[in-house]
């Protein structure tokens, strides 16, 4: 899937209605969460927010053998929410290991108040375990 | 507090609801109306949706910190600029393409000649566009459909119609697809870019290899009426087809055969249905599976034939001609004329002359300096290779000297170092949002390190080095001697550019992609690997053997080590993150730094 949004309040195209809380101009939020330039940014309300070409430290085993993946993020495949959290999954390659392919649903930052905050690049990033 | 996950999938793409909103010519009169009442009147909530439109009349958006400023694509079929339209596009690139940001080899205004035969300008403000159009339209000259998902520029043999190789003339054919499918409303919404190949020569130098749609020359035996063999018969002439080539995204794929032949004056029915069978059946839910090569995967050649000729044409379909093939040199690795830099004969008599310019780019006044040795010595006629060089065609005998000594040919040379002459890039992270690293700049910087220390055996006369940012493959990377891939790597624990190594790629009779032997290369390493496999090279070649066939010999693990990155005198100014500035080479270059948007005036 190249392009996914997350529409939390007033999209027709999406069947999924969830506020956040805050009023917005139709008295509901909408975040729109996009893949843009080719998978190059995650925008946010229209804001590129999150960029490719960034190392990412991966706490993944299902990715590769390595303890920890050095991911070069070189495309977002798809942009998601999990709660406050929103996801993307990315094509990218472990700089350890050589390993390429697409990851699980990998966090990048938080809905707060309305506002994004995109996660410490330098953090260690995990899949939600269930 | 949200809950769950929210509508992962969508179907279809934000891009597909964007344009089935506004697209195609519609587009123009709301780009002319943004650009009369100015950038800032394009709601927030709707600039992505407007910039994707806006593609289809060329126009992209620059990438985070140059918001506001646009790249340009003209889009000039086969590469042709008409006599006078060189220095249309010297003057808009002089008027118009300056921005906040001056690169310290190019200067502030340029432009750039690219692998598909077009030219593009930076920095281009939205309140400048019509006057802009008005130019290139009043001189005929076009960005329409140069990018979006529709009929982008027709590439082919770009000296079409003068080249003494020649074995039909295909610039007629290209002329007539481009008037056809340019601004055609039943091909102006495709599921992706629809790229297209028209060569008549022998050398194979227009790419259809590499290209969604390839029309190649090939002669056939019309109803038993010709010669059978081509020698001394009177076989038809015209072009085989294939369908579902190109590079992008780590799934690079050769044009397949669909055993069509088809004369000069059904190209454009061939063309059409093939169009239109890609419109109705490409994958519009998917942008990553949407090329036709995706569908050629899953139908195989056989299927897409069968439904060119069930659905979308009216005539029985020939099969394959007896195409000329074994004749390509072109990007091959090896053999005469792997680009077309250099004089040549052209059949009338006259000479093109093929210019080097170093990654493309021209500085606008050279532009219009060439401009007037156009006119002076040739026809005024210039035309654009798809190794991003610049070739003067109609020069005659008795002028030939005299513009080979002009002064600005020593920068353009027709016979440049081979480093020089075999440097491709694309945009890089100048301007471009996908790329990884940096590309321009440093490929030139690589290519004067190579010339002043490193050496090609005897008999080697040109080796191709292309540097390509990302996955999207503008410069071609998988099809050179040596290919270059933006990448990360870390170097003394901190985070830096660096290149994947490839090796051995080249078309030709048989096409073959790159290896990718050596991965993760930090960028100030690679002039010393390069150095270390040409001197690897030297000493291992057998006797009269290319670089391309030394790599077929050897299997990865043997070049892994051929390759050995090096630190040497070499100095790299960008191993930093450049995507995270607003300019690369800006002296305050943070993102907080970033200009403005342009006021309207």
């Amino acid at each position: 899937m190249f392009s996914s949004r997350v529409v939390l309040d007033g999209d027709p195209a999406c069947a999924h209605r969830h506020p956040l809380g805050r009023d917005g101009p139709t008295g509901g939020v909408t975040t729109r969460l996009r893949v843009l330039d080719d998978g190059a940014w995650i925008s946010v309300d229209d804001h590129r927010e999150v960029r490719v070409s960034e190392l990412w430290r991966l706490d993944e085993p299902g990715f590769c053998g390595c303890d920890l993946a050095d991911l070069v993020v070189e495309n977002f495949q798809e942009v998601g929410v999990d709660g406050s959290r929103v996801e993307t999954r990315v094509y990218g390659q472990c700089i350890e290991c050589g390993e390429t392919g697409v990851t699980d649903w990998l966090p990048v930052g938080r809905v707060r108040g309305g506002e994004f905050v995109e996660l410490d690049r330098s953090c260690v990033r995990r899949t939600r375990r269930e | 507090m949200w809950s769950g996950v929210v509508c992962r999938d969508t179907m279809p793409t934000d891009v597909e609801n964007w344009k089935s909103e506004v697209y195609g010519n519609e587009i123009r009169e709301h780009l002319f109306e943004f650009a009369e009442r100015g950038f800032d009147s394009i709601p927030d909530d709707e600039r992505d949706a407007w910039f994707e439109r806006f593609k289809w009349w060329g126009l992209y958006h620059q990438r985070n910190g140059q918001e506001g400023y646009f790249m340009l694509r003209i889009g000039t079929p086969n590469g042709v600029l008409e006599p006078g339209q060189l220095r249309v596009v010297g003057e808009i690139a002089d008027e118009y393409a300056r921005g906040p940001g001056t690169n310290p080899i190019f200067g502030d205004a340029y432009a750039d000649f690219t692998t598909r035969q077009s030219i593009q300008l930076h920095w281009i403000e939205l309140s400048d566009v019509p006057a802009i159009f008005e130019k290139l339209e009043a001189n005929g000259l076009s960005a329409q459909q140069a990018c979006g998902d529709s009929w982008r520029n027709i590439v082919g043999n770009p000296v079409a119609g003068k080249d003494g190789q020649e074995v039909i003339d295909a610039w007629p054919v290209i002329r007539d697809l481009n008037e056809t499918f340019k601004g055609n409303d039943d091909h102006s919404n495709l599921p992706r870019k629809w790229k297209v190949s028209v060569t008549g020569s022998a050398d194979g130098s227009g790419q259809g290899d590499i290209n969604d749609l390839a029309f190649e020359p090939a002669y056939k035996d019309i109803d038993g009426e010709g010669g059978g063999s081509g020698e001394g018969g009177e076989d038809a002439v015209g072009f085989n087809v294939r369908v579902g080539g190109g590079l992008a995204r780590n799934e690079p794929r050769f044009a397949r055969d669909i055993d069509v032949w088809v004369p000069p004056e059904r190209v454009s029915d061939v063309a059409g249905g093939l169009s239109a069978l890609f419109r109705d059946h490409g994958d519009r839910e998917d942008r990553y599976n949407a090329r036709i090569k995706f569908l050629v995967d899953e139908w195989g050649p056989e299927e897409v034939r069968e439904t060119l000729q069930a659905d979308y044409v009216d005539f029985e379909l020939e099969t394959a001609g007896r195409d000329v093939r074994e004749e390509y040199t072109y990007n091959a690795g090896e053999g005469e004329r792997n680009d077309l830099i250099g004089v040549h004969d052209q059949k009338d008599g006259a000479n093109f002359v093929g210019l080097n310019v170093l990654v493309g780019r021209m500085g606008a006044g050279d532009v219009l300096e060439l401009a007037d040795l156009v006119e002076e010595y040739g026809s005024g006629e210039v035309r654009l290779s798809q190794r991003q060089n610049v070739i003067v065609t109609d020069v005659p005998d008795d002028a030939l000297d005299d513009f080979l000594a002009e002064d600005l040919l020593e920068h353009y040379s027709p016979e440049p170092s081979p480093f020089m002459r075999g440097s491709v890039a694309c945009t890089g992270t100048e301007f471009c949002s996908l790329s990884i690293v940096e590309t321009k700049n440093r490929q030139v910087r690589f290519a004067r390190w190579l010339k002043e220390n490193a050496e090609l055996p005897d008999g080697v006369e040109e080796f191709h080095v292309h540097l390509s940012g990302c996955t999207a493959s503008c410069a071609q990377p998988q099809i050179a001697d040596v290919s270059l891939r933006g990448m990360k790597t870390r170097k003394d624990g901190e985070p830096v550019e660096a290149l994947d190594v490839g090796l051995g790629g080249g078309l030709g009779e048989e096409p073959g992609f790159a290896r990718w032997v050596t991965q993760r290369v930090p960028v100030d390493e690679v002039p010393g690997a390069i150095a270390n496999l040409l001197e690897s090279f030297a000493d291992q070649r057998e006797e009269g053997e290319s670089f391309r066939a030394f790599v077929a010999r050897h299997d990865d693990e043997e070049l892994d080590a051929l390759v050995d990155p090096e630190e040497t005198d070499y100095e790299d100014p960008m191993m930093h993150n450049t995507k995270r500035t607003w300019y690369p080479y800006a002296e305050e270059d943070g993102l907080d730094d970033a200009p403005p948007v342009p006021a309207d005036d």
